[in-house]
């Protein structure tokens, strides 16, 4: 019995890996610069010379690895909420998150904060305004013995609220250059010159679902609910305070540095549980997996179904990850 | 804006050269030819600016604004790609595209390999840095917020494409026009004005703006100048009760704007309304800030604004903003 689980388990971890790899490879060759996929090799291995070499190393394989580290962060921020807080509409910008990173973000931009710092001022105040949010909900909601789980998530949605109004506020106030601004950054969008906090982003979802696994079997007890977790021994206050930040942080990440990208963190989640059951074990790691390659393939989408247009990544992920997912819970008659 | 540091080296190089022989007879040799060799540095300086200039020949331009400047000064056969937008004058559109306004693709912009990308003030700031790191010269054309800085993006962008002379004809004649108009209009008595230019929410324009510059130019006093922001409340407007109204609404057509002239006659104790001086101006003249299109507004404009001046041109300037009706 264990072992056909393992068998399947493993079954399922190398089809997604393979299809992360797969999905990557599609997206190196694919661009409306119209290189032939057959000379990419050589290209690679001229080196560094050509415009041909410099668009796919310089340009597109940083957005890959960016796709691949968000899409792979929200969605594993989804699992984990929609695990802690047993309701299968929590998504990573239900808390107000999004809403705080992107009340950051417009105070940068009226205060003119980037003009000081840089083009890092950008993910710096996202991410503040991020962490700000987290800790209001959580301190708002914390008692000394448990958190209240459906509190904190009315809290977060009407600090999501709050957030969206004052930036609606800051638009209205602010000078038209700023205005621009602020709806470009809002729009979201996986270009990223800085390598470093490619990099940094990369290390930060890695990290974020090495922490959760240590998690993984509080989150089956939490499953049961949280009287049942706290009697087969689990720390519910503890792991959900960990859980949360850990969510949260991913969502942060992800929000400050590519702007808003809906519905990743919703239905990656919700598809992989279809396909693997409610086990964290294995849930946690094919979501991140899924999640890397699906936003992937979206940005992949986005990118050349109107060439040259670029759509907006979130165009892609909303209308196929929706289409698809009412399809699959008509067909399969789930219960979530 | 665009710095025109090669117009300050060119007037520095001038002076020295008009002060070294005319001030010789007092200075030391040694002094003469310090200045001497300074003015060769400087015309060596010079030239060479001039020649980086002349060397932009792939250009390629990231919004319809900058793209009807370099086909207003002549430079389009330097400009190899636009934007989807850039459909004026009708060739543009013929050329290659390489994305809308806020979302260029980079990829293709690398694979053209222009020698200048002019970048408008939507052009994501990200997508810009990665073009600078490819080595391509970037350049900001920011909008113009004043009829002066209009000419001299116009002749920055011109100095760039090695079309300065065109540009210089261009902007002197917009200049005199623009000068003989306000001089025409300043001894005159001043309309309130209000320009609307968005409709959701009402949208006018203040100081920061160039469309402000019309009124300024054709002698009208716009209610909406020292306004922080463009928002105003139609509350104000009827508060205010300004003389004329003028509705020019950015991105929608003319038949928007008839439709917006129809909710302000609704408010039939408005001055505007009583003496009918609620008119609809076309979208696409009045907000290109480039030189040539801003005389053509500022004379449509100061028709409506100084009827009394251009007795002959009454008739046509009403029967417009009431006849295209629908």
């Amino acid at each position: 019995m264990i072992s056909s689980k393992i068998k399947i388990w493993s079954l399922i971890f190398t089809g997604l890996l393979f299809s992360v790899l797969v999905v990557g490879l599609i997206a190196l060759c694919t661009g409306s610069a119209g290189i032939e996929i057959k000379k990419i090799p050589a290209i690679l291995l001229q080196g560094s010379t050509t415009a041909e070499y410099t668009i796919l190393m310089d340009i597109r394989l940083p957005r890959i690895l960016l796709g691949m580290a968000i899409g792979g962060a929200l969605s594993l921020a989804g699992t984990l909420l929609q695990g802690m807080f047993r309701n299968p509409l929590v998504e990573p910008y239900t808390l107000g998150i999004s809403g705080g990173a992107s009340l950051g973000v417009c105070i940068n931009i009226l205060f003119k904060c980037y003009a000081v710092l840089g083009i890092i001022a950008y993910p710096l105040f996202g991410f503040a305004g991020a962490s700000a949010v987290i800790f209001l909900v959580y301190s708002l909601n914390r008692k000394s013995t448990h958190i209240r789980s459906n509190r904190m998530l009315l809290t977060g949605v009407m600090i999501s609220y709050v957030a969206s109004s004052l930036v609606m506020l800051l638009m209205a106030l602010s000078h038209h250059d700023d205005l621009q601004n602020i709806v470009l950054w809002i729009m979201g969008s996986l270009d990223e010159p800085n390598i470093s906090l490619i990099r940094l982003v990369c290390m930060g979802s890695v990290s974020g679902l090495i922490i959760s696994y240590f998690f993984c079997m509080d989150l089956n007890a939490l499953l049961l609910g949280d009287e049942e977790a706290a009697n087969l021994g689990v720390n519910t206050a503890r792991s959900k305070k960990i859980l949360f930040v850990t969510a949260s942080f991913l969502t942060g990440l992800s929000v400050s540095v590519a702007g808003i990208i809906m519905f990743v963190g919703l239905i990656v989640p919700h598809f992989v549980r279809m396909m693997t059951g409610p086990d964290h074990r294995i849930l946690l790691g094919a979501s991140f997996l899924a999640g890397a390659a699906f936003l992937t393939a979206s940005d992949v989408i986005a990118r050349i179904i109107i060439t040259p247009l670029e759509l907006p990544v979130g165009v892609i992920t909303g209308i196929i990850g929706g289409v698809m997912f009412i399809w699959a819970l008509s067909r399969k008659q789930v219960t979530l | 804006m665009i710095s025109s540091r090669q117009g300050n080296w060119t007037m520095k190089c001038f002076f020295k050269y008009r002060i070294g022989p005319s001030s010789s007879c007092t200075h030391s040799v040694a002094g003469t030819m310090v200045t001497f060799a300074l003015v060769l540095i400087c015309i060596a300086y010079t030239e060479s600016i001039q020649a980086g200039d002349k060397n932009f020949s792939k250009v390629i331009s990231l919004s319809p604004m900058i793209t009807e400047t370099i086909y207003l000064v002549g430079g389009e056969n330097t400009l190899i790609a636009n934007t989807i937008y850039c459909n004026v004058p009708e060739e543009a559109k013929y050329k290659e595209k390489i994305g809308s306004v806020m979302r260029m693709n980079v990829e293709k912009i690398i694979r053209l390999d222009p020698d200048l990308v002019i970048a408008s003030s939507l052009t994501r700031e990200k997508q810009i840095i990665m073009l600078e790191k490819m080595s391509i010269p970037v350049i900001r054309a920011k909008n113009p917020e004043t009829f002066d800085q209009m000419c001299d993006l116009t002749f920055s962008i011109a100095q760039k494409l090695g079309c300065a002379e065109k540009a210089g004809r261009i902007i002197e004649k917009a200049k005199m026009e623009a000068a003989a108009i306000l001089e025409k209009t300043s001894g005159l008595n001043k309309p309130s004005v209000f320009i609307q230019i968005g409709i959701k929410p009402l949208h006018s324009a203040n100081k920061e703006m160039f469309i402000n510059e019309y009124i300024r130019y054709g002698g009208g006093v716009n209610i909406a100048e020292h306004e922080s922001s463009g928002i105003f409340s139609r509350e104000k407007v009827l508060a205010v009760n300004p003389d004329v109204i003028m509705i020019a609404t950015m991105g929608s057509s003319k038949k928007a704007g008839f439709v917006e002239r129809e909710k302000w006659m609704a408010y039939k104790n408005m001055k505007a309304v009583k003496s009918n001086r609620i008119h609809v101006l076309d979208p696409e003249i009045i907000c290109s800030p480039e030189p040539e299109s801003f005389i053509k507004g500022l004379k449509d404009i100061i028709v409506l604004l100084h009827p009394g001046l251009f007795p002959h041109k009454r008739g046509s300037a009403s029967s417009e903003s009431k006849g295209d009706g629908m």
